[in-house]
């Protein structure tokens, strides 16, 4: 029998004390399934006069952000006092600054964090995981969301590889589990803000697209695309979805590069609904939800609707 | 040469010699590769692309800002995500990049793509298209001080600057790295088949598969042409009056494919169609809100 001295003895015991203090706060990268909490948010239906989705047109993109939540019936129809919330913009890449409509605007990102800190959140973090470019860092300096972010009080966060855990997906038919960043499942409020912009590959990347940024190995999700964001989908469960639609790039998506294949669009798109939001969104380019496999399959498993004639549309022109 | 002709000792007639000539020629373009296909086969040496790249300094001012990279096809989606498939369906090979900064500490990145062949760096490079035309390499593109791009042998290049640079500054790196890479390459055979006029300059896309073209036209996603790396197309945008139609041409390996692909075309499941027609190995279509007579003038013309 191995006799431990006693200082080894004490080393394995703090190990075994520290690799437990990470198994509970979620910081262990260990092999784990379990339940997506996020099959618990729940993602606040309209009551009154609230509008089911929002779209406000203006030029500038603070006021029809804004403008979109006003009609939704406030921000806080969404966060309420005390509350944990993280926005999730499109900061894919550092190559172009926000005016090549590859990121989300930060703008629209300073103005949601501004009105998330007014209803009373305790916390607003931002974060994406950029996957191309020098840094997370580099990306989020470049997009002007850092800056924007700062100034309204929010934090930006670099997404640590162990905070990636894998949780059961039960309504996946292409994946039953993916490892998901625990904090956007965790969190009490997830704003999901892409911009709305051409895809080689998805063809738009919309609200649902943009989700591929908290999952961990997102290559294996380009396989059976459709089919697989809208399992992401299911158990993500935004609370709100903005898109932005300030600008947006028609072509050569979605890192882009050249101003010629960015229309000003001037517009917000905001819903409780992520594919009643993505179906608006699409409109913008000549085509419907159904066009697009992972908005059409999101709609057939019932996680929204594309039917925008059936639900109370409010559009809104800020002059 | 390939070989050497053993001397004939013996003097044939005239007519005998001539043919003889004939059979050599002929015996000749049999075995000298690229010359029984319709496309000219790239400078297939490999090369050490991340040695193309200029260092340090080359251009006045600009250092090295980190380590060049490259990528093949188990890792390009740490580089672009899931555009990867985009390049797959050009031959793509590998890509090294290499990143500068200025001392205002302006970025400007450099892409070096190796396709598969020619047609392949030419159909990244026409994929790509967004700017106007620049004089560099076979053919260029241009987002003046902010983008550069050109293809040249079987190389697509790509320079990126973060912040607005002097174009001047694209184009001495643009320079340095063509200089460095083998010459040669013709756009494929079937982009000439575009008839010239009308054609939107720049539309033209030349393609293997549908995902290239998607954003011009939706063939619904799921292969109804059945095409392939053995299939090669090309679309181009036209003005004809007060229309702006697309035109589609696709060359399938065997007429019997073509044929196939017409009467999948046809079936009605895509939208926009104004008229189609099968020649040989050749598919052609026209797409968009155009006089049907005048469709039919613009595919035959392109079939013919």
């Amino acid at each position: 029998m191995t006799q431990l001295t006693r200082r080894k003895f004490l080393i394995l015991t703090g190990m075994a004390a520290v690799n437990l203090a990470l198994l509970e706060t979620g910081c262990s990268k260990q092999d784990q399934k379990t339940t997506g909490p996020a099959a618990q948010r729940q993602a606040p239906a309209p009551t009154g006069d609230q509008a089911y989705l929002a779209v406000a047109r203006g030029g500038d993109p603070d006021a029809i952000v804004k403008a979109a939540l006003s009609s939704l019936g406030g921000i806080e129809r969404f966060v309420k006092q005390g509350q944990d919330v993280i926005i999730k913009p499109n900061i894919c890449v550092d190559y172009h600054p926000p005016e090549y409509a590859a990121t989300t605007h930060p703008v629209v990102v300073g103005a949601l964090v501004t009105l998330c800190l007014g209803a009373g959140a305790k916390r607003v973090r931002v974060m994406d995981s950029p996957f191309a470019g020098i840094s997370p860092n580099a990306a989020y300096a470049a997009s002007g969301i850092e800056d924007a972010v700062k100034a309204a009080g929010g934090e930006m966060e670099v997404m640590s590889p162990i905070k990636f855990a894998k949780f059961d997906i039960p309504l996946g038919k292409s994946i039953p589990s993916w490892e998901i960043y625990r904090d956007v499942l965790e969190t009490d409020v997830l704003i999901d803000v892409p911009i709305a912009k051409n895809h080689s590959l998805a063809r738009l990347t919309l609200g649902s697209k943009n989700l591929l940024g908290v999952v961990s190995d997102p290559n294996q999700i380009h396989s059976d695309l459709g089919q697989r964001v809208a399992d992401l989908v299911s158990i993500i469960r935004p609370t709100l979805t903005v898109v932005d639609a300030y600008r947006i790039l028609m072509d050569h998506g979605p890192t882009g590069g050249s101003l010629n294949d960015v229309k000003q669009a001037n517009t917000i798109i905001a819903s409780h609904d992520i594919i009643a939001a993505d179906a608006y969104g699409a409109t913008l380019f000549g085509l419907t939800g159904a066009d697009i496999p992972y908005i059409k399959i999101g709609a057939e498993m019932g996680l929204g609707t594309l039917d925008l004639g059936a639900v109370k549309v409010e559009e809104v022109n800020v002059v | 040469m390939l070989f050497k002709a053993n001397r004939l000792s013996i003097k044939l007639p005239v007519a005998s010699r001539l043919r003889s000539l004939w059979a050599v020629a002929l015996l000749l373009s049999l075995v000298i590769p690229g010359c029984t296909t319709s496309q000219p086969t790239a400078t297939l040496a490999p090369i050490d692309v991340i040695g193309i790249f200029p260092a340090a300094n080359t251009i006045p001012g600009w250092e090295l800002s980190q380590e060049g990279e490259t990528y093949n096809r188990d890792n390009l989606f740490n580089l672009v995500d899931g555009q990867a498939d985009s390049f797959f369906v050009y031959g793509f090979e590998e890509v090294a990049v290499q990143r500068y900064q200025n001392e205002a500490g302006v970025l400007l990145t450099a892409e070096i793509w190796q396709l598969a062949t020619y047609a392949d760096a030419y159909g990244l490079f026409s994929a790509a298209q967004a700017g106007s035309p620049a004089a560099i390499g076979n053919a260029g593109d241009s987002d003046p001080g902010r983008r550069l791009a050109f293809w040249q042998n079987r190389y697509f290049v790509s320079l990126h600057a973060v912040e607005p640079v002097p174009d001047e500054t694209l184009h001495a790196f643009a320079q340095a790295i063509a200089g460095m890479l083998p010459m040669g390459g013709e756009p494929p055979d079937i982009v000439g088949h575009l008839p010239t006029s009308g054609l939107v300059e720049g539309s033209s896309i030349f393609f293997h598969e549908e995902v290239s073209i998607q954003v011009d036209v939706w063939l619904g996603g799921e292969n109804l042409l059945g095409l392939s790396q053995e299939t090669n197309g090309v679309v181009g945008h036209y003005k004809v009056g007060n229309a702006t139609p697309l035109l589609m041409l696709i060359e399938y390996p065997t007429s019997s494919q073509a044929a196939e692909g017409l009467k999948a075309l046809q079936s009605g499941s895509v939208s926009g169609l104004a008229a189609s027609d099968a020649l040989g190995n050749r598919l052609g279509a026209v797409f968009g809100e155009v006089d049907p007579a005048q469709a039919q003038t613009l595919l035959q013309e392109a079939l013919k």
